[in-house]
């Protein structure tokens, strides 16, 4: 009997070393399991091309070369969120649709040359991998004006891979296929628009010497914050000297695009969200929701200006 | 039979004792052993030196900096003519505020030779912001005036920002 109840004993006593003998072994192999982050990775951008009511590629579709894109609608509801074209996005189908990858490579292909307000754009985009307009490169400074830019030799000229050099010389080495031009900020600061548009349009002429096949567009000059008068630069100047720019750029064998329009209120003074610092500059609510669709629109109406003439030659060809 | 069980139970208590000291530390294998990352730290004698990345984590965390964004490697070849391919550990930042300065640049070289090479593209950069800012910020500019590039073997940094001397001493990134 007695020796039953020791037997008993020893058991329970084996059972229970064995048992945490167990435990310390799934612990240990717990601690070697990869620790699973409770954060969500961050979600692959999407590319979106903007398609809104009233706005589609239709309005900038095959033009003759030189004509100006006009009647762009103000965004009358400024969209927060990127309008999504097609339930099967870029992230959910793994596959990025044949129009954004046209449209990255159409930007990839150009280049931007401006000022400050090319800069904070470049910086947005920085930070924005998801814009079709992130490819591009940007020849921008702070300070920079069209006169600076025509300078052969200016402290000012932006740096590009280590070179500090004339921007139609950088065009040339990199190989850009368009120039997205934008000056006049500082510009109207130190004269007026007659004189500063023709400063843009000898340096039209200038990228277009040294690079003759090189597409220009001009992008008019934004407005700027009430009360905003400095020299020549104020909101009824500003429209003045884009109507000098739209009147002749398709003497200069360039495009014209309107940014100025959508980012005004019904004063004509930049809208309050839309500038970052009660001057000049903008705000990222401002290339999401005007800068980049308008880009986009303009560049997928290139495209099918471009797809429309090599089916015409195609014809032609078989004819 | 007590004799019997005695040796059971020992036998089971050095059984429990092999399996729990077999579980308990282990000697490293080569599985073991972390890769070594191009953001992690430096191995050897400078082991307490922090990641440029946790350097940089740190001056954001105690100095003021306006809204920052990080370069990739294309926009740092582009727009600071650095090849990231040279560096074994970088972080570039840059404020979005195209009026403003601030910059946080924390590199280390894979090779020394290229450190006069890579210092003179950040002095261009320097020069080329005194130039934007001369006139147009003058507040601005001062910080650049300011700054140099600083070098100390391997490791180069630019750093423009308010209360530069305290961004300096945490981009040295020794741990306390």
């Amino acid at each position: 009997m007695k020796n039953r109840w020791l037997f008993v004993i020893c058991m329970i006593a084996i059972t229970l070393v064995i048992a945490l003998s167990a435990l310390l072994v799934v612990r240990n192999v717990k601690s070697k399991e990869p620790v699973i982050s409770t954060e969500s990775p961050d979600s692959e951008p999407r590319v979106v091309v903007w398609d809104s009511q009233g706005f589609t590629s239709e309005n900038v579709s095959a033009r003759p070369e030189g004509e100006v894109v006009s009647g762009i609608p103000e965004v009358s509801e400024p969209v927060t969120e990127p309008v999504i074209t097609s339930e099967e996005t870029s992230s959910e189908s793994g596959n990025t649709q044949p129009e954004e990858v046209d449209l990255q490579e159409y930007f990839a292909d150009s280049v931007f040359v401006g000022d400050s307000i090319f800069v904070g754009y470049r910086n947005y985009l920085a930070n924005h991998k998801g814009s079709p307009v992130s490819g591009a490169s940007f020849l921008a400074a702070s300070s920079y004006t069209s006169a600076h830019a025509l300078e052969e030799d200016d402290n000012l000229h932006p740096i590009f891979q280590g070179k500090k050099q004339p921007v139609w010389k950088t065009i040339s080495e990199i190989g850009a296929k368009r120039v997205f031009l934008m000056f006049g900020t500082n510009d109207l600061v130190v004269k007026d628009g007659i004189r500063a548009s023709g400063d843009v349009f000898a340096l039209i002429d200038k990228i277009h010497e040294e690079n003759p096949d090189v597409e220009i567009v001009i992008i008019s000059m934004v407005p700027v914050y009430e009360d905003v008068s400095k020299g020549a630069l104020n909101n009824p100047t500003i429209d003045i000297y884009n109507y000098y720019l739209l009147a002749a750029a398709a003497d200069h064998n360039a495009d014209f695009i309107d940014l100025n329009t959508s980012l005004k209120n019904e004063k004509g003074n930049i809208k309050d969200e839309y500038c970052s610092d009660n001057y000049v500059h903008e705000t990222d609510k401002a290339y999401q929701e005007v800068w980049d669709p308008i880009l986009t629109a303009y560049a997928a109406g290139e495209k099918k200006t471009d797809e429309a003439e090599m089916n015409e030659q195609e014809t032609a060809v078989q004819e | 039979m007590k004799k019997k069980i005695a040796t059971v139970m020992i036998g089971v208590l050095v059984l429990a004792a092999g399996i729990t000291a077999c579980n308990g530390k282990e000697k490293p294998t080569a599985s073991d052993i972390p890769a070594v990352s191009e953001t992690s730290e430096i191995s050897g004698a400078a082991a307490d030196v922090l990641s440029t990345a946790d350097c940089y984590k740190a001056i954001q965390e105690k100095i003021a900096l306006p809204e920052m964004y990080l370069a990739d490697d294309e926009y740092i070849m582009n727009y600071y003519g650095i090849d990231t391919a040279k560096l074994s550990d970088y972080t570039f930042a840059s404020c979005t505020d195209p009026t403003r300065t601030d910059t946080v640049i924390l590199m280390e070289l894979k090779d020394e030779a290229d450190a006069d090479e890579i210092e003179a593209c950040l002095n261009l950069y320097l020069e080329q912001m005194e130039a934007e800012m001369e006139n147009y910020n003058p507040a601005a500019n001062e910080l650049v005036k300011a700054s140099s590039v600083r070098r100390n073997g391997n490791r180069i940094d630019l750093i423009i920002c308010e209360d530069r001397e305290s961004a300096l001493a945490l981009a040295d990134g020794t741990s306390k």
